[in-house]
């Protein structure tokens, strides 16, 4: 009787405890302790800290707003390690809401450490029109990018795009993205695949692992656990450090309900057949 | 005749253009792909317009007919109207545009986004069953590597993660190339019919 109750528990029911096992570790943080992964964290975090001075990385932010805890978390520590190593960063973006509102919030991180945007930075903003505009880029970045930033200022007056005339190795150091699904890294890979790329995805590696072993992707790191770690690494802590006993507790409260699922689910079966039998 | 034969063939000899210069080294350096991608650029941006006017032309038409939801439909229009008027005239740059933009759209996404891990739960409580030895197998794995994916694994034991790993970068990996391989083979396979005029769908066929 109490499993098939159990059973047949109401959804509501099933969204209290998940609500609350969100909230609480938020309310009242524990304070998990996180390790840094080798393979993933460890290695992305040095691939950024060996680019050259002075060098220019491009900064693909792929995401919307529903991307912006996990993947934006990692933006900002990324983008102040580089940057306070003297290196050039040029925003943009293959999806169009990322390069708009992270635009205020890397705005207020180069104000934090002194970079001066046009000299230090630049957000070209979201460009239209797929990957034939990432190739007319490759060709002639001014003209693929119709020559403007997001804030419509013209590239003329942005010193660091003097340096900046076509999207290639010889220009860019590195290309980092950040992307939440497709058009994604599968851009650079195609039609870039000499630049280095590195990469962060929403909702952990998953099968994106394969792109690290066959060397299309010189780093990665996925999810929030990871975004953590490389807040932690940066020693930058922000909303990802934040929320990740909110995110152990949710995916216990998941397992607990997967496993009393499939017992009520026997035991129910059980007595069914033994009801029948009888 | 223009309706029917003209695009297919203009499809066809566009195909095998496009195919070609990207193929053959002499018509790459010939910087065939470049002109193309101007034209890609044109026809993205005219899409959108379309988009624009079928969109109004579809929810003018529920306003009008008061179907199911209308005032949905008028809602969606009063918003799309106006932050075209704003984005059109202002800029995008404009605090009241960037303002609504960042108090609204921001986080109206982020918590639609967010209500899926109550449905995920829910869900995984009522359907996810191990009905057989496949799903046992997916079960475990699936578990592992959500436990490995948060603090509380590495809690558990220092080997979560080191398991987790491999069975990303090992069967994960190569599962996954294989379903990519698939994908692109049906989808060459798809896009060639269209190529060679035998798919006419998207001509309204």
């Amino acid at each position: 009787m109490f499993w098939r109750k159990l059973l047949n528990i109401d959804s509501k029911i099933i969204y209290v405890v998940v609500g609350l096992a969100l909230l609480l570790p938020v309310i009242k943080p524990v304070g998990m302790p996180v390790s840094i992964s080798e393979e993933y964290t460890r290695r992305f975090y040095n691939y950024l800290t060996d680019i050259p001075k002075d060098a220019v990385v491009f900064f693909d932010l792929s995401f919307r707003e529903t991307g912006e805890a996990e993947l934006g978390s990692s933006v900002l520590p990324a983008f102040e390690l580089l940057q306070k190593r003297g290196v050039k960063i040029v925003c943009g973006g293959q999806w169009q809401q990322a390069p708009f509102f992270m635009q205020s919030r890397l705005e207020k991180k180069a104000e934090e450490i002194g970079s001066v945007y046009g000299v230090d930075w630049v957000n070209i903003g979201y460009k239209p029109g797929g990957t034939a505009t990432w190739r007319a880029m490759m060709e002639d970045f001014w003209k693929g990018a119709a020559g403007v930033d997001c804030n419509e200022t013209k590239f003329d007056e942005l010193p660091l795009m003097d340096r900046v005339r076509k999207l290639d190795k010889e220009t860019f150091a590195a290309i980092v993205i950040w992307q939440a699904g497709t058009p994604g890294s599968g851009t650079w890979m195609q039609y870039a695949p000499d630049i280095p790329l590195l990469a962060v995805y929403m909702g952990g590696i998953g099968g994106n692992a394969r792109y690290l072993r066959s060397g299309q992707v010189q780093a990665m790191i996925g999810g929030m656990q990871q975004a953590a770690e490389f807040e932690i690494i940066t020693d930058c802590l922000g909303d990802a450090t934040g929320l990740l006993d909110a995110q152990s507790l949710a995916v216990l409260v998941v397992i607990a309900f997967i496993v009393l699922g499939n017992i009520s689910w026997i035991m129910v079966k059980r007595q069914d057949s033994l009801e029948r039998s009888s | 005749m223009l309706r029917r034969e003209v695009p297919a063939v203009l499809t066809t000899v566009m195909a095998i253009f496009v195919f070609l210069s990207a193929m053959l080294f002499p018509l790459e350096e010939m910087k065939i792909l470049a002109r193309t991608d101007s034209l890609l650029q044109f026809m993205g941006n005219m899409a959108l317009f379309l988009g624009g006017i079928n969109l109004f032309r579809l929810h003018s038409r529920n306003i009008k007919k008061k179907r199911e939801y209308w005032p949905f439909s008028l809602w969606l229009l009063a918003v799309f109207v106006f932050f075209t008027v704003l984005g059109i005239v202002k800029g995008n740059n404009d605090p009241l545009y960037k303002g609504l933009y960042d108090a609204l759209i921001v986080p109206v996404n982020a918590s639609m986004h967010s209500i899926s891990a109550f449905f995920l739960c829910s869900a995984a409580f009522k359907a996810f069953r191990i009905k057989n030895l496949d799903s046992i197998v997916l079960m475990i794995s699936a578990v592992w590597v959500m436990l490995a994916s948060v603090p509380i694994g590495e809690i558990i034991s220092p080997n979560v993660g080191i398991v987790k790993d491999w069975l990303l970068a090992v069967p994960g990996s190569a599962v996954a190339r294989a379903m990519a391989n698939g994908l692109f083979l049906a989808g060459f396979a798809a896009t060639l019919r269209i190529f060679l005029g035998l798919e006419r769908r998207h001509l309204g066929q």
